[in-house]
């Protein structure tokens, strides 16, 4: 049977503690955090950068990642580089990383997010680069959603980490010149955000796996504290139905802290990908 | 909106044989709307237990380059509306008035001259004129001071409770920014640990977007 389960069986829940449980998954301050897919970095990278094949984690043979730590990571890792493959509608490494990809989701127990009907969506499609873009998207959501619907949110919390951490450490490594490119620094620099929130995510669950993602990514928060923060007016308003958001807030990144930046990323991805997982 | 909830009890039941009650909310975005086909899915989006009166809010950062639609679900038990607001935190300098307990010496008449002296530091000279001396003892006195501190505070940018309450929202936004969405459960707050079902029920935020380009031929 097609699966898409829970590691652990959770089934005599008590519906009188159901609120309490969702109140106390919140974070410290109440809020829940998003974490967007890799996808959507790569879309503005696109604009400005090459496709670098070299940077994708290369494909392997997955058998040695044996625990669920290791798989979620790598798993993680090959979801960011399928998207960066899909924006740049690169097909014939895409189909190499959905095979590799559907191979730990059998692993990890998530064989009913690769149905046939995405399967058979990636071999008739796979040649048209919009198709290839949805596709990739299309099986994120639905390796989201089987793990969202089974509970598994620190499952999530690992894939989004390493997803991110694929996803800056080709964003870092794409950036070719750092001289007179400040708007492409400052896109990085906007990826404070998403630290914040991913470490608002992983703060929600301390299981030892979790625990030590977050140990590995406190030193890119120290950096991104020192980036300088400048403020633009804000304003909102409706246009032909449109809510349109300017101005706020916006970080600035130095060629200095840039490379420092890079550095940790590479540490960090090859702690997650080498022997020391 | 019963159909719907067992058409995602039998599609759970038949893929996903482990899920408890307790989890049914999970993933219940993905069944807000079928989202248009050019848009992408965004995994930003969420799904909540909520009781009437509660309020509970989730951050999205959101790409500039990008327009983005939220779509809001819910079951009948808590509607037909929900508050929704979005909004930004903001650091901003303000000028906090603050009080400080200070001390101060108690002055009294000069001894040696009857409270009619002049006085220079701890002598009295002279018996013309009024003076006063140190007493040695203290008294609180309070002093306010103004200082200009940094202080987080909410930019509301939206409410749907101005926009017909309306469960749809489209946005885009010229820088990348971290955004707060806030959905709130109209009515009254139970204070009962054992919440009736017709006080709860689940709220569905789908996020879509899609790179935005320029439109025509």
């Amino acid at each position: 049977m097609a699966s898409c389960a829970s590691e652990t069986a959770n089934s005599n829940e008590e519906y009188a503690t159901e609120v309490e449980n969702i109140d106390s998954a919140q974070g410290e301050d109440n809020i829940y955090y998003g974490i967007p897919s890799p996808e959507e970095m790569f879309v503005l990278m696109r604009r400005n950068e090459k496709f670098d094949p070299s940077l994708q984690f290369p494909i392997q043979d997955v058998e040695g990642y044996t625990t669920s730590k290791e798989q979620s990571i790598i798993f993680g890792i090959y979801l960011s580089d399928l998207a960066y493959g899909a924006v740049y509608e690169d097909f014939e490494q895409s189909m190499k990383y959905f095979k590799v990809i559907e191979k730990l989701a059998d692993k990890l127990n998530l064989t009913a997010a690769f149905n046939e009907a995405l399967a058979s969506r990636i071999q008739n499609n796979l040649k048209t680069p919009d198709s290839l873009l949805l596709i990739s998207n299309d099986s994120y959501r639905s390796i989201i959603k089987c793990l969202e619907e089974n509970d598994r949110g620190n499952t999530i919390a690992l894939v989004a980490s390493a997803g991110w951490i694929e996803s800056m450490y080709i964003a870092t490594n794409l950036i070719s010149t750092i001289k007179d490119n400040q708007e492409q620094l400052n896109q990085i620099a906007e990826q404070k955000f998403l630290y914040e929130n991913l470490m608002g995510y992983l703060g929600q669950y301390d299981d030892f796996a979790i625990k030590s993602v977050k140990e590995d990514l406190v030193e890119l928060g120290t950096l991104f504290n020192s980036l300088e923060q400048k403020e633009k007016e804000r304003s909102s308003k409706k246009v032909g139905g449109k809510l349109m958001l300017s101005g706020g807030t916006y970080y600035v990144m130095t060629p200095e802290q840039f490379v420092n930046l890079k550095g940790i990323i590479a540490k960090i991805r090859g702690n997650m990908t080498g022997a020391s997982i | 909106m019963l159909k719907r909830i067992s058409i995602v009890l039998l599609f759970g039941l038949m893929i996903c044989p482990v899920i408890s009650y307790g989890q049914m909310c999970n993933g219940m975005h993905h069944y807000c709307t079928k989202m248009p086909k050019f848009m992408k899915y965004n995994s930003q989006s969420q799904s909540a237990l909520m009781v009437k009166g509660m309020t509970s809010e989730f951050s999205l950062m959101v790409y500039k380059g990008q327009d983005y639609k939220i779509w809001l679900c819910m079951d009948e038990s808590i509607g037909p509306d929900l508050i929704f607001k979005v909004y930004e935190k903001v650091e901003r300098e303000v000028k906090k008035e603050f009080e400080v307990k200070e001390y101060e010496e108690i002055m009294g008449e000069c001894p040696e001259c009857g409270g009619s002296g002049e006085n220079d530091g701890d002598q009295c000279y002279g018996c013309e004129g009024s003076g006063t001396i140190g007493t040695g003892e203290e008294r609180e006195i309070i002093i306010k001071k103004t200082e200009v501190v940094k202080e987080m505070q909410t930019e509301y940018l939206y409410d749907n409770s101005e926009d017909n309450y309306s469960m749809e929202l489209e946005f885009a936004a010229d820088q990348t920014k971290k955004l707060y969405i806030q959905i709130t459960v109209p009515g009254e707050v139970s204070n009962s640990r054992l919440k009736k079902v017709d006080e709860e029920g689940c709220v569905g935020v789908l996020i879509g977007h899609i790179a935005n380009s320029k439109r025509g031929f």
